[in-house]
């Protein structure tokens, strides 16, 4: 029997909100609930953004080296310490002297904002761009920072923001994974798939893999999805005998809805599995979109990759999108592998930026670029050869940037000491962002909550401050 | 200024050269000091008056922690105890308390108590206490244009609070909301607002209630039959019929030991004429070791255990299998469960061998409360240690009473009996049990040692010396290594002009490192180091040297400490006799056990028998397994309940005869036909009318899986973990990384058997990623059955089912299509096959055969034999389809 699928579309687009059609909505109305969980969903009240993409830069970028320009960390780098380091929250060991930021800075854009000249394409950006360099968390560990971003608490297990998202909204396309992830860390030191997993809420909430850090994204598949040994006709004659036989069961033992349930969501599967390649596949773009976004250049193609998918997610409708970037975290030789970092994703990022704006869809989409915290003006090296000096984590102060739906053009919100050692001025704790984040896709971050164990939790627990200074 | 060095007994240990008025960070804090830092009450060796004031008033402050002053040591004084203790406030229950604790409290504490708290008051104003906020004049309760407060954090008067940075608005609408509201400020030492739920039913005794008359005398095999019968009869359900002995035999030996019925078992079991055929199985089933194996997994459900700890990070707990093993040992022997609890929660004090040492056998047991997914990283280790008695509390709440502790961290509990007291008095007998060891290199666990013993002794002696040679030959790589390196590194410097000669240089170090490392930061030399040989451990809890009460924590934050409660157990929960009293000099954890195991305790044995029940029926009497307070469901049959609960603990609480008890009913041996009519009576299936259809759970459907291919192995017990070079990654603490593959001779165990990790599991037993595995960090009582389209995936394209499958074909190949049907059909699905099943097949191989020749001719992909293959999807999609993955 062969597989058949819908009508050609006429054009890319459209091809892609096909996948959105009327296959997921009845396949799932017959499902043993008898509720889609994943149903597109009013929020609570009209939304900005609606849906996300998260540019997750996990390590923890430089502030002072990219975006926070510090004239008196220049001109007093290398010498002692000015002022008595006292916080619990970095090590002591490695405070003795200043590092001066390692490249040199300049006024970008209509808004004349300082930035660093690591980065020259997204500073053909700022003005599309909403700064906040008063991020604050609670932890300089790189394992409790990062559970505390992605899933509200560094300390007990719980749903990862992308998983209350689609919990709260529901998503646009139930031929694919409402929630997607690109590449994440997966184990070893900072990695975990508790970053992306659906803790207590339905399982359906999971984020859905592609690939994992250490893997070119372009040799990454989504686990389990085909079997490259059988075509898709001999795949389809063997699920038939599967399904053949959940029939015949339910024939002679009586229908259950739960069979009906692995009847329909067996059918589902088969779907994602022939279609979503499809979205995965960047050379479906015309060359000029690749050539945007860095694709086929050495220091650019793997996360111009990523970024392009992400783009093409988006717009057949997933809800919650993360792309990953690893290997920010500088300890050592900061000079040359934040050069190298920075270099890896800027025409991407600026790439993405151009991409989404033009096809409309920055108009709905909230895109964030953000690390889990941010890096001390000290000389980790401690005095030792520059070229392997590097800087050491701070959860006292990071930048972040978001773009899109919902927030500020142009705009920065918040302020560092001279040093960009510590935020000053306009705070925003993880938990604040939480709650912006929420606030833009239309969710009131204290009424999104989820029974469990006798008690209501939320993403933002008992916190969270919507940090209106930064709302259109 | 010459600092002094000082010397403080903490913890009845001494704590060496710490110099004066040092700021110490939380992070330099090992757990054990900071539990007597967390009571305030602590053993300092000192010389004058003025020191012990002087070090009082800094454990005394709230944050104490990162400014604690050490006094001098002068070993000739005597030592003393000091007992700090916060005068309680005058009583003022409310009921706008809630909004204060959540909302206002916080802010205070946050951006007021620096300068307006217990240690410091600027302009005489105190804003952390009752008392102190109402003698500053600061709020004019229900006026808050009149209450300076107010206009100071609206930064509309001339003094602006805070100075630093203005409050945000959602914290300045909350404090006016709380002046004009009457600025109540609750205290927490208010009498216990138990009225909530004195009356529901799970606290009520356990009563005796006769089985009940039935119409159909006929029906009812055992008093439990009665139960049933006459809820059905009064709802007007008529039962099914009864289950057909293949069917049952499926049922029976899935539920008692997770495998499959054999087909002699089958045939054995059909053709047993005998009036106790049943029995006969049932007590077959009850004592295969497997059946310790099935019933362990779920006792280990509602643990935290798995074989690494850490969030994030896979800490590796070499030893962590042995409390597995104890809890599958202890099923397999049907050890009475109250026994069972005394030696998980009081430890092995609670059983001495005769020689009066340690019981070896139930030395991991208290592994229940210390095996956990603690936040080794925390650098705030006061905290850190108040998290992990909480997930103690709410472990024994959760698993063993049913009722949801953690709640009360912060506030009585809105809806059970449990106040903040209660809670507080439970932390306070763990906060008084040592779970942490000083370190973070065993992933940061208390570790108890066997005793000696000749055969101990032996074996370790030996092992050592193998090791000790091992290292050092690997040292002795290790430098020659070292100095080869050195020699190329130093030739590179000099080359740097010649490109060639350079690149060979370069060449030449990287081969000479593949000598010694793996990969990156697995090193042969730390990873040998790792692998010292180890005297026989395990990770048990003991008691803390000076146990001491806890004290209530605002929000449940460690560094927010208010008053002192004595340890003890829950007030709310009467067992009808005397509360239990607390031994002063130990944590409590004995007497703790002891209450919970009184016969007349109204929730631990309705608890357990619910559980036994649901694990037969997919059901519970009461539907949420670890909810038996208001806000779980209320009981189906509350008379079936208590008669089980009864019945239980007439019996010794043997967990065995009760099974064999449920399953020999009749309600238990039910079709799991559906009848239309009574679907529109009672669709769910609650009154028990039908057996059950449910998924199996995941070890069910891979160890069966294996069991079928030919390819499980029953051996059991030891350790599991992949400690291979290959897999440790060598910085401190040591963990897994991800491409560790299960070892050999562990890979095709039974799955509880298998390596269990915290975040996610091992590649090789993936399939335990897929349907719904108990999260190794949460109490799971109720696993989800899912039917989400990653396990489809997962059933369609997996190695795993892809191989298994190619064994079974290839393992009937010598036979006729017929007999070949047969016997995948009788071993997979436990049934004779039918002529459909034949025909089905045979039309499917033929048609797939052809097919797939036509696309290895094509050479579209790897030519397999056609009929093998054929035969291995047919395998393949009986694995993949609902009578295997259900049980009926």
């Amino acid at each position: 029997m062969a597989h058949s699928i819908d009508s050609a579309p006429r054009d890319r687009r459209g091809f892609l909100r096909s996948l959105g059609g009327g296959f997921g909505s009845l396949a799932f109305a017959a499902m043993a609930a008898g509720q889609d969980p994943l149903a597109s969903r009013q929020p609570h009240f009209p939304p900005k953004a609606k849906r996300v993409i998260l540019l997750w830069m996990q390590g923890g970028p430089s502030q002072m080296d990219l975006f926070d320009c510090k004239p008196r960390l220049k001109k007093e780098g290398g010498q002692k310490v000015p002022f008595q380091v006292n916080s619990t929250k970095i090590r002591r060991e490695d405070t003795s002297l200043l590092l001066p930021p390692v490249a040199d800075f300049q006024q970008v854009g209509q808004v004349g904002l300082w930035m660093s000249n690591l980065m020259p394409h997204l500073a053909g950006k700022v003005d599309e761009l909403c700064w906040l360099r008063g991020m604050v968390t609670d932890s300089p560990a790189h394992p409790a920072a990062i559970r505390l971003f992605q899933t509200g608490s560094s300390q007990f297990v719980r749903p990862s923001m992308g998983s209350w998202i689609t919990y709260g909204l529901g998503t646009e396309n139930r031929n694919l994974p409402a929630f997607m992830v690109i590449s994440p860390m997966l184990y070893g030191d900072d990695g975990s798939p508790l970053h992306y997993s659906n803790g207590f809420l339905p399982a359906i909430h999971q984020g859905m893999r592609l690939g994992d850090a250490r893997t070119p994204v372009k040799n990454s598949k989504i686990g389990y999805m085909g079997d490259s040994s059988l075509s898709v006709d001999l795949q389809r004659q063997h699920l038939d005998l599967i399904q053949a036989r959940n029939r015949m069961d339910q024939e002679t033992s009586g229908a259950d809805p739960n069979v009906e349930g692995l009847i329909q969501s067996y059918e589902l599967a088969f779907r994602m599995q022939v279609q979503a390649p499809e979205v995965f596949d960047v050379m479906k773009e015309s060359e000029a979109t690749r050539n945007l976004y860095g694709i086929g250049e050495d220091t650019t193609d793997n996360f111009g990759r990523k970024c392009l998918m992400a783009r093409r997610l988006a717009e057949a409708g997933v809800r919650y999108i993360q792309v990953t970037d690893n290997g920010w975290d500088h300890h050592a030789k900061i000079d040359t592998t934040l050069r190298k970092s920075a270099t890896g994703i800027d025409k991407p990022l600026a790439g993405l930026l151009t991409d989404l704006k033009a096809r409309g869809l920055l108009e709905d989409t909230l895109v964030i670029w953000t690390g889990e915290f941010g890096r001390t003006p000290f000389d980790q090296s401690q005095g030792g050869d520059r070229a392997n000096a590097g800087r050491d984590h701070n959860p006292n102060c990071w930048t972040m940037f978001m773009a899109g739906a919902g927030v500020k053009k142009g705009f920065v919100h918040g302020e560092t000491d001279e040093y960009a050692w510590k935020a000053v001025d306009g705070k925003v704790h993880v938990h604040d962002l939480h709650a912006t984040i929420l606030h833009l896709l239309g969710l009131d971050h204290e009424r999104l909550t989820y029974r469990y164990s006798g008690r209501d939790f939320r993403l933002t627990d008992v916190y969270g401050n919507v940090v209106k200074q930064i709302l259109v | 200024m010459v600092r002094r060095q000082f010397e403080a007994y903490l913890d009845g240990r001494s704590v060496a050269g710490m110099p004066e008025g040092e700021n110490v960070s939380a992070c330099n804090f090992e757990p054990s000091w900071t539990q007597s830092l967390n009571s305030r009450k602590i053993r300092l060796d000192s010389p004058s008056p003025a020191c012990v004031t002087k070090a009082l008033a800094a454990l005394t402050r709230p944050s104490a922690l990162t400014r604690l002053i050490f006094v001098p040591f002068p070993r000739a004084l005597p030592l003393a105890l000091f007992v700090l203790t916060i005068p309680p406030s005058p009583a003022q229950p409310d009921g706008k308390a809630d909004f204060f604790e959540a909302k206002v409290r916080p802010v205070l504490l946050a951006r007021c108590s620096s300068c307006h708290g217990d240690k410091v008051q600027m302009s005489q104003k105190q804003f952390t206490t009752r008392d102190g906020m109402h003698q500053s004049g600061a709020v004019v309760p229900g006026d808050p244009a009149a209450s300076s407060l107010i206009q100071a954090v609206r930064y509309a008067a001339k003094v602006k609070m805070p100075p630093s940075a203005k409050l945000a608005d959602a914290e300045i609408e909350a404090l006016e909301k709380w002046v004009r509201d009457g600025a109540v400020w609750p205290d927490s030492t208010a009498a216990p607002s138990t009225s909530n739920a004195v009356g529901h039913w799970s606290l009520q005794p356990v009563r005796q209630p006769p089985p009940p008359a039935v119409k159909d005398g006929s029906w009812p095999r055992t008093p439990i039959d009665r139960f049933i019968l006459a809820r059905l009869e009064s709802k007007k359900l008529s039962p099914a019929a009864d289950a057909d002995r293949y069917t049952l035999l499926r049922r029976l030996t899935l539920d008692l030991t997770g495998l499959l019925p054999t087909p002699a078992e089958l045939t054995q079991y059909v053709e047993d004429a005998s009036p106790n055929a049943m029995e006969t199985v049932v007590d077959r089933l009850l004592a295969s070791p497997a059946f310790g194996e099935r019933w362990g997994r779920h006792w280990l459900d509602i643990t935290y255990w798995a074989d690494t700890t850490g969030v994030g990070r896979r800490i590796p707990l070499p030893e962590a299998w042995r409390y597995r093993d104890y809890v599958i040992r202890s099923y397999a022997a049907d050890k009475p469960y109250d026994q069972f609890l005394r030696e998980q929660i009081a430890g092995p004090a609670a059983k001495k061998s005769k020689e009066g040492e340690l019981d070896q056998d139930t030395l991991a047991a208290t592994g229940f409360l210390v095996l956990g997914p603690w936040a080794w990283f925390s650098y705030d280790k006061v905290q850190m240690r108040f998290d992990i008695a909480d997930q103690q509390v709410d472990l024994i709440g959760r698993s063993v009473l049913g009722l949801t502790l953690g709640c009360a961290r912060c506030h009585d509990h809105k809806f059970d009996p449990v106040t903040n007291h209660d809670y507080y008095a439970l932390a306070g007998i763990f906060l008084s049990t040592k779970t942490t060891s000083r370190t973070n290199a065993e992933g940061g666990l208390n570790l108890t040692r066997f005793a000696e013993n000749p055969a101990l002794a032996r074996n370790h002696a030996d092992a050592l010396a193998a090791w000790e040679k091992h290292l050092a030959q690997v040292e002795a790589d290790d430098a020659v290594f070292k100095k080869e390196q050195e020699a190329v590194n130093k030739r590179i410097k000099e080359l740097k002009s010649d490109p060639v000669a350079l690149k060979a240089a370069q060449d030449e170090l990287a081969a000479l490192k593949k000598k010694t490392e793996f990969a990156g930061d697995r090193q042969i030399l730390a990873f040998t180091k790792y692998n010292k040989p180890r005297w026989p451990e395990a990770y048990a809890a003991e008691e803390m040297e000076f146990p001491e009460d806890a004290r209530v924590a605002s929000r449940g934050d460690a560094h927010q400490l208010g008053e002192v409660v004595p340890r003890g157990v829950l007030s709310g929960v009467s067992t009808g006799q005397p509360a239990a009293e607390m031994n002063p000099n130990s944590s409590g954890r004995k007497e703790l056990a002891d209450w919970l195991t009184r016969p007349s305790h109204p929730l631990t044995a309705r608890v357990y028998v619910n559980r036994l029940w649901q694990h037969l029926f997919g059901r519970g009497i009461v539907a949420t397994t670890d909810n038996f307070g208001t806000r779980g469901e209320q009981p189906t049959h509350p008379e079936l309940l208590d008669h089980l609960a009864t019945r239980f603990v007439e019996q010794g609480w043997s967990t065995k005869k009760l099974i064999r008890e449920i399953v020999l009913s009749r309600v238990y041996q039910l079709s799991s036909r559906p009848n239309p009519r009574n679907d529109e009576i009672d669709a769910g299936n609650e009154m028990l009318w039908r057996s059950n259809r449910r998924r199996l759970e995941v070890e069910a459907i891979r160890d069966s899986i294996l069991q079928v291919s030919g390819r499980l192995d029953l051996t059991g017990g030891g350790p599991s973990l992949p400690l291979t070079a290959q897999n440790v990654h060598t910085i401190a603490p040591f963990f897994l990384e991800d491409d560790s593959r299960i070892e050999p001779h562990v890979k095709y165990r039974r799955t509880v058997y298998q390596p269990i990790m915290r975040n996610s599991q091992m590649d090789d037993v993936d399939i335990l990623n897929v349907f719904d595995f108990k999260d190794p960090d949460q109490v799971v009582g109720t696993r989800s059955a899912t039917t989400v389209p990653s396990q489809m995936l997962y059933l369609m394209n997996s190695p795993f089912l892809k191989e298994e499958a190619r064994r079974l074909a290839e393992a009937t190949k010598a036979l006729a299509d017929p007999a070949r049907v047969a016997k995948i059909i009788l071993g997979t699905l436990s049934r004779p096959s039918t002529q459909r099943d034949l025909d089905q097949a045979r039309q499917f191989v033929s048609d797939f055969q052809a097919a797939y020749a036509k696309q290895a001719a094509a050479g579209n992909s790897p030519a397999a034999d056609p009929n093998v293959e054929a035969w291995a999807r047919y395998c393949h999609a009986v694995f993949a389809s609902s009578e295997f993955l259900y049980r009926r």
